[in-house]
């Protein structure tokens, strides 16, 4: 005889069978995976796979924070090359005009997405260890570029946020990552740092000069190869004043990749050929610009104009950088306002686009020669100095005569020649904080902080307050 | 087994012996006094005695009485009883009126109906004739001040856009605050509800404590909005006709700029902008423009809407049917929704089996503009940014480029087009079933789907900014089509049992449940619209620099459970409520996935005591307690699959997308891998107290709640050396305790006239118990807002603003010893106020008199605290080549000014207090005057109603907040305001 309980029991069974219809059993389903995207255990199945997982890491590379534009064209926005305009949307007035505390977001957001590229690269590395004896030139070429990637991104990190650049320093400089896991490291000192930095990038050299298929070619430098990472190790060996270092990584770069003719130079900026560009941030038509944040060519808003000090620098005639960097305000379709200014065109666009989208040049052997001047200039090689600068002038400037610069004089035609040839890349702010610590902004109007002396503290960023409630291991920098 | 039999035969021994006592027949008819239909199942009980009956379909009874009469009882759930002396009549009609919260009321749950007295759950009813009529098309915004405990956010006017409702505070940091919805006992979505069509509902529900939202467990967190569309009425088909027409107006801004002159001067003392290189000629000619850029957005709205509805059956099938068009355009330029929508339920009982079928369609159209955004290109931001010197149009009909540098916003919002069309289907059938061999066990079966086809189009033309920004390929304009399939079916089985034996009533249900949702977007951006055809078939192909971008994604998640519910009842005046329940989501690691959760309630119905007899006769008609103690989950809000370590192809790590890099594909990482996330619970502690005074004169109700939310999910904030801000982890613990109190006073009920008020008010205080041990002292800080223990969640964490140094014009801050500096200092802010407010509700009165009504519902919130974003892009002295607030007239100039507002040469700082203002508003939110024309005139035109009606929404508005609008939710004014609409509405209702 059945009784209620069985009968109830009986009858819910048959309520859940019926309930759960096609589902074989109950929790199969609630057991779903992603469909539409990886999770850890799919992503690094074989090989091929950490070729997109790098991929990823380069066009993070386009962000804002990256080379989209506080390691493109802050360091200038920064400094005395540009000067605010009005049309300014004053989002990074904060960053330009020296006003950055502690919590100020994009202090934060680079310090944080250095990190993010960072942790890429670590877990590309922590897990590419498993394939290495199946293919070792491939893996080679993918863990070549992890360790690079790792040891740029710590070094731009170094550039901003140490209060100096000293190779033995024991100031404190940034955590160093090496591992893809949460933790709270505390500061390495600066000399830590470079060590780290040395050790990446001396590990990648070897690797990246046996892999299994090249990594660019004369026309796409769209990846770091060996060529680059001797670019940035001549470039890490200069703020770290090894000069002997510098002289030879620079040397391995020029001889790698030669400097471009006077005819071919515009093309660098249209992206029509790829002359003396040795790593080059991909930005293809709809992927964000370097500089948009200086002069937008589609919007044709210039919040930020080439200073008039900067202008003065250029033999507007016959040096082929000053057509190629510059235009006339009355010049540029539908400028209202700007008939007496100058626009930053370097940057309009591929070929004859105005959009703004143009490949980011990183690394190009322009800046190699002016590296090598300057080891040269102070490592007692005055004439050789000469050289690479005469060399590089010749090569910029029509009917050049060779000058005959000296002692100081030629130090500061090579730190005068470092700024005109490399405006808007990236490098004016961390020349002036290696060498003299002084902005002085002529002719800056009312509204925009004007100097910045060398006992400010701000030649530092602050360490990100998020950082600093989240991890109480980091300590803050002097004047913060 | 026996027992139970023994009990039954003397039940049937009862009716047997009522049955031969017959002695004289009366008979007659009950109708709703609402609308004049007829009430089929109206229990009618000689008083005092076992002797009863019902109405059939038509709403007929006959009973025999004996000869010396008595009274009748006339009784339905939902309906105020009625008492009806015998004396002489044989014949006795009967209209029954609507009896809003008392103890009679059915409180409808989802599953089921339950009588009020027995429930011990928290539950609010909001009568569907108070909203029905509003001209808003969506339902979420039509709640707000119609409840206690019910915070509804309008947030914006924009025709068709959701709002943010609150029950009893938010109970989550990083899960969702959204209540659940359930139609016809199917979960729809949240965020869509311009498709769902308001006046086909029936009754609507909120479900606020852990008793009343246990049964929906792992989705009822955060309340249940339990909406049952309209069932078919018995006898006479009946068909209806309801129709609307308005306009809709802009409010004035309290937020004042300048005007032509004062700009003018502005820029011209500051100096440094264009004006300065233009002759005195050329800016004698700027003086002469003075444009009101609002004039040039801005347009009268207006809105229609248009219902048929057929309701009718017989003893055996029932149905309503209906058909509704509404369409409005909003009062910004481009802006509108039209939406069409029918509904079929249909419903069949015959003896033990019943089932039925509610479905719906609904298609809707919505143009829209960007808002709540501080996009250069959004015209709602443009009106207070563009200068009043400048004109839109150049005397040869061009768009004028504007001197700042800013887009032309006329031009903007001419050459863009967005637009949002919603195909929505919600069906629902059910089937339940009386089992032969127990008496009260039924089975019943409910399965549904919400399904939901949309498709949102951004047209930018190459002759607008947006259409030629470097972010458009080619810049030759651009179309963007995404379209979203979402699929959620809900199926629930269970059997129930319910019986009375004596003093004892007994109701027991065992349920399974399945929920389901699939959801998949496909989209494409396509460039090069060089040509004649502006829409897709216009695209640019094969062309390198215009290579047209497709996207997808997909996702789906589970939730299983099962449950049980039981109710215990003694004397008809004790009631015990028991629930318990297991529930699986998908969304947790495999070691977190199922979590039980259960609730015990209480309730007493007082007046029934003996000892209460003579109380209730002339004040106290009636008083409950109940109480209740449970637990709920939470899993909405966080991702699918939020335990797992996620790598895209294509994704966003700050604002960009990253989908390839060099024409090669990419992957990235974009969330942590979180195994132990699990469960977010809350435990609610719920007393109450029902009652009703002086022949119901006076009835309402107090709830006082703790409820205290568990393993809250909160970002624990990681070191950003790992290249993140934040994990998602079950830290903390967050507490809302409030009290409710809703009450309804007849004020005046003399002959004709009468005048009743309805009050609500709730008391919301939110506070952080707990956080993870990691966290420092201070709290978890994320830009403006701290989560700290012992205040609101998402409190206000701004520098305190001290006013200008009147010697330097330098902006002056006050640090937490009290000391006044001009150096600014993140480690100096400190906490200003809930973002949330704590105190609202509404009151509504209505008057009557014969066929006239007015009634007026004011609806408040105060206490929280908004971040002005809006106003400080208008006072920040850097943008002055826009145009900027009128406070800049007064800034700093020279030493010796006492003034707010700084030099502006001098840096300046934004996160500091003098951009908070307090967000306290009230509103007249509703005011309808409307006539019944007289049911004699009605009946020789052959009609069974008939209503005008005049009503107006959002008429005024009481509020210091500086912008269009003080409704906003999230505590900042981001910009871009699209402030609630102000209609005036003139309507009918026809009834045949």
């Amino acid at each position: 005889m059945l009784t209620i309980e069985r009968i109830m029991k009986k009858l819910y069974a048959l309520l859940l069978g019926g309930g759960l219809l096609v589902s074989s059993s109950c929790s199969d389903f609630i057991d779903l995976t992603p469909t539409h995207s990886l999770s850890s255990t799919t992503v690094f199945g074989k090989l091929d796979d950490f070729e997109p997982v790098l991929n990823g890491t380069y066009a993070s590379m386009r962000d804002l924070y990256a080379y989209g534009l506080f390691q493109s064209v802050m360091p200038d926005m920064m400094a005395d090359n540009t000067l605010e305009t009005t049309e300014s949307l004053v989002n990074y007035k904060a960053v330009t005009d020296w006003t950055y505390a502690a919590d100020q977001l994009r202090v934060a957001e680079v310090w944080r997405f250095s990190y993010l590229m960072i942790n890429d690269a670590n877990l590309i590395l922590q897990n590419i260890t498993q394939f290495e004896s199946t293919n070792p030139q491939r893996a080679n070429r993918f863990k070549g570029q992890a360790l690079a990637i790792r040891g740029l991104m710590h070094f731009n990190l170094l550039r901003y946020y140490a209060p100096n650049f000293d190779r033995n320093s024991t100031a404190p400089g940034i955590p160093i990552k090496t591992t893809p896991v949460i933790e709270l490291p505390g500061r390495a000192t600066v000399k830590e740092v470079y060590d780290q930095i040395y050790k990446d990038l001396e590990a990648a050299l070897p690797l990246l000069n046996d892999v299994d298929a090249a990594i660019n070619t004369n026309t796409r430098r769209s990846r770091i190869d060996a060529a680059t990472v001797n670019a940035i190790l001549a470039r890490v060996a200069l703020y770290a004043k090894e000069y002997d270092r510098a002289i030879t990584f620079a040397t391995a770069a020029i001889t790698a990749r030669p400097l471009a003719s006077r005819a071919s130079f515009p093309g660098i900026w249209t992206d029509a050929n790829a002359d003396e560009v040795l790593f080059s941030i991909q930005f293809n038509p709809g992927e964000g610009g370097p500089a948009l944040d200086v002069w937008s060519p589609a919007t044709n808003r210039a919040q930020f104009d080439p200073s008039a000090e900067l202008l003065s620098l250029y033999d507007a005639a016959k040096d082929v950088r000053y057509t190629s960097y510059f235009t006339p305000g009355a010049s540029v379709p539908g400028s209202v306002n700007r008939a007496t200014r100058v626009v930053s065109t370097k940057y309009q666009g591929k070929g004859t686009a105005r959009d703004g989208a143009v490949n980011f040049k990183a690394f190009r052997t322009g800046e190699m020669y002016l590296i090598r001047a300057e080891a040269r200039a102070l490592s007692n090689r005055a004439t050789e100095a000469l050289a690479d600068l005469n060399t590089l002038r010749a090569a910029r400037i029509a009917d050049f005569t060779p000058r005959t610069e000296t002692g100081q004089a030629l130090l500061d035609a090579i730190a005068t020649e470092r700024r005109k040839e490399l405006w808007l890349e990236g490098h004016r702010w961390f020349d002036l904080k290696r060498t003299t610590r002084v902005v002085q902004r002529v002719s800056c109007r009312a509204g925009v902080v004007c100097n910045l002396p060398a006992s400010s503290p701000k030649w530092a960023w602050p360490i990100p307050q998020n950082e600093r409630l989240a991890n109480p291991n980091i300590a803050q920098n002097e004047g913060y | 087994m026996r027992r139970f039999v023994l009990l039954f035969m003397g039940v049937l021994a009862v009716l047997v012996q009522t049955a031969l006592a017959q002695d004289r027949r009366v008979t007659g008819r009950v109708t709703s006094s609402e609308d004049g239909g007829a009430l089929p199942g109206v229990n009618i009980q000689l008083k005092g005695t076992n002797r009863g009956t019902q109405t059939d379909a038509n709403g007929n009874y006959a009973i025999n009485l004996p000869a010396a009469g008595g009274t009748l009882v006339f009784s339905f759930v939902g309906l105020a009883r009625q008492e009806v002396v015998v004396a002489g009549q044989s014949i006795i009609n009967v209209a029954l009126r609507s009896d809003a919260s008392q103890l009679s009321e059915v409180v409808v749950t989802g599953y089921g109906q339950n009588n009020r007295r027995e429930f011990a759950g928290s539950v609010a009813s909001i009568p569907p004739v108070r909203i029905k009529d509003q001209p808003i098309a969506s339902l979420d915004q039509l709640l707000q001040g119609q409840a206690p405990g019910v915070l509804v956010i309008a947030n914006s006017g924009q025709p068709g856009s959701a709002a943010s409702i609150r029950v009893r505070g938010s109970g989550s940091v990083n899960g969702s605050n959204t209540p659940l919805y359930i139609v016809d006992g199917i979960q729809i979505e949240a965020a869509a509800f311009q498709t769902i069509n308001p006046q086909d509902i029936e009754t609507i529900s909120v479900l606020k404590d852990a008793e009343a939202t246990s049964i929906y467990g792992s989705r009822g967190a955060n309340g249940v909005v339990v909406i049952q569309t309209r069932r078919g009425k018995a006898g006479k088909t009946r068909i209806s006709y309801d129709g609307q027409y308005g306009q809709s107006y802009f409010p004035r801004s309290r937020l004042e700029l300048m005007n032509s002159n004062e700009k003018i001067n502005y820029e011209l003392r500051r100096g440094g902008t264009d004006l300065e290189r233009l002759s005195a000629a050329d800016i004698t000619q700027l003086r002469s423009i003075d444009t009101d850029w609002q004039k040039e957005i801005f347009q009268i709205g207006r809105t229609q809407q248009h219902q048929l509805s057929a309701t009718g059956g017989n003893e055996s099938v029932l149905f309503y049917l209906s058909g509704n068009l509404f369409s409005q355009t909003g009062t910004v330029k481009g802006t509108d929704l039209n939406r069409y929508t029918g509904r079929i339920n249909l419903e069949s009982n015959s003896g033990p089996l019943r089932f039925g079928l509610n479905s719906t369609v609904g298609y809707s159209i919505q143009n829209f503009q960007t808002e709540a955004n501080t996009g250069i290109a959004s015209p709602l931001n443009a009106i207070r940014w563009a200068n009043p010197y400048e004109k839109p149009y150049n005397a040869d009909g061009s768009y004028t480029q504007l001197r700042s540098g800013q887009p032309n916003p006329v031009r903007e919002l001419n050459e863009t087009s967005r637009q949002f069309n919603e195909l929505k289907t919600v069906a629902a059938a059910f089937a339940e079933y009386d089992l032969p061999f127990l008496k009260g066990l039924s089975l019943r079966t409910n399965w549904g789907v919400d399904y939901s086809n949309q498709e949102q189009t951004i047209y930018n033309s190459r002759f607008g900014q947006a259409g030629t920004a470097s972010a458009v390929k080619g810049r030759q304009g651009r179309l963007a089509r995404d379209f979203y399939k979402s699929t959620r079916f809900t199926g629930t089985t269970s059997l129930n049992y319910s019986n009375t034996f004596g003093d004892h009533s007994v109701r027991v249900g065992l349920y399974s449940e399945l929920v389901r949702l699939k959801y998949g977007t496909f989209g494409f951006t396509g460039y090069g619209l060089s040509g004649i055809l502006q829409n897709e078939a216009g695209i640019t192909q094969n062309n390198a620099n215009q290579i047209p971008d497709t996207r997808g994604d997909g996702i789906s998640n589970a939730l299983l459970s099962y449950f049980t519910t039981a109710t215990y009842g003694f004397k008809n005046r004790y009631f015990i409520n028991l629930n318990a329940r297991r529930d699986g989501s998908s969304r947790f690691g495999s070691a977190y996935r199922y979590a039980n959760f259960g609730s015990v309630g209480a309730s007493w119905v007082i007046t029934d005591e003996p000892f209460m007899r003579e109380l209730t006769t002339g004040v106290l008609n009636s008083l409950r307690l109940k109480a209740s103690y449970g637990s709920v989950g939470n899993q909405e809000g966080i991702g699918s699959f939020a335990s797992l370590a996620i790598f895209q192809a294509r994704g966003a790590r700050t604002s960009q997308t990253i989908s390839s890099y060099d024409g090669n594909s990419t992957v990235i990482l974009t969330q942590l891998e979180n195994p132990e996330l699990r469960w977010e619970q809350k435990n609610t502690f719920n007393v109450g107290v029902e009652f009703g005074l002086f022949n119901r004169r006076i009835t309402g109700g107090v709830e006082v709640y703790n409820s205290i939310t568990k393993n809250l999910f909160l970002n624990d904030q990681l070191s950003r050396t790992t290249g993140f801000n934040s994990i998602n982890r079950n830290i903390g613990e967050l507490q809302n305790r409030g009290i409710e109190i809703g009450l309804n006073t007849i004020n005046v009920q003399t002959g004709d006239f009468s005048w009743e008020t309805n009050i609500n008010f709730t008391l919301n205080r939110n506070k952080i118990l707990k956080l993870t041990p990691t966290t420092p002292e201070r709290g978890n800080i994320a830009g403006n807002t701290i989560n700290r223990i012992g205040y609101p969640i998402n409190s206000n964490w701004l520098v305190e603003y001290a006013g200008v140094d009147p010697q330097t014009g330098a902006q002056q801050f006050r640090k937490p010893s009290g000391e006044i500096t001009t150096t600014y200092d993140p480690n100096d802010a400190q906490i200003f106020g809930p973002r949330e407010a704590p105190y609202f509700g509404g009151f509504t009165n209505t008057l009557r008199f014969k066929g006239v009504e007015l009634s007026a519902l004011f609806t408040y919130a105060f206490g929280n605290y908004i971040y002005n974003n809006d106003r400080s892009n208008v006072e920040i002295p850097d943008y002055y080549a826009d145009n900027v607030s009128r406070a800049l007239l007064r800034e700093w100039q020279k030493p010796g000014d006492i003034t707010d507002i700084p030099n502006p040469n001098l840096p300046h700082q934004t996160a500091i207090t003098h951009f908070l203002e307090k967000g306290d508003f009230m509103r007249l939110r509703n005011v309808t005057l409307s006539y019944n024309l007289p049911s004699e005139l009605m009946r020789r035109a052959k009609m069974a109603s008939a209503r005008l009606f005049f009503q107006g929404q959002n008429v005024l508005t009481f509020t210091n907040f500086l912008g269009f609008d003080p409704e906003i939710t999230g505590g900042q004014l981001t910009g871009a305001q699209y402030p609630a609409l102000r209609t005036f509405t003139v309507g009918v209702g026809i009834g045949f």
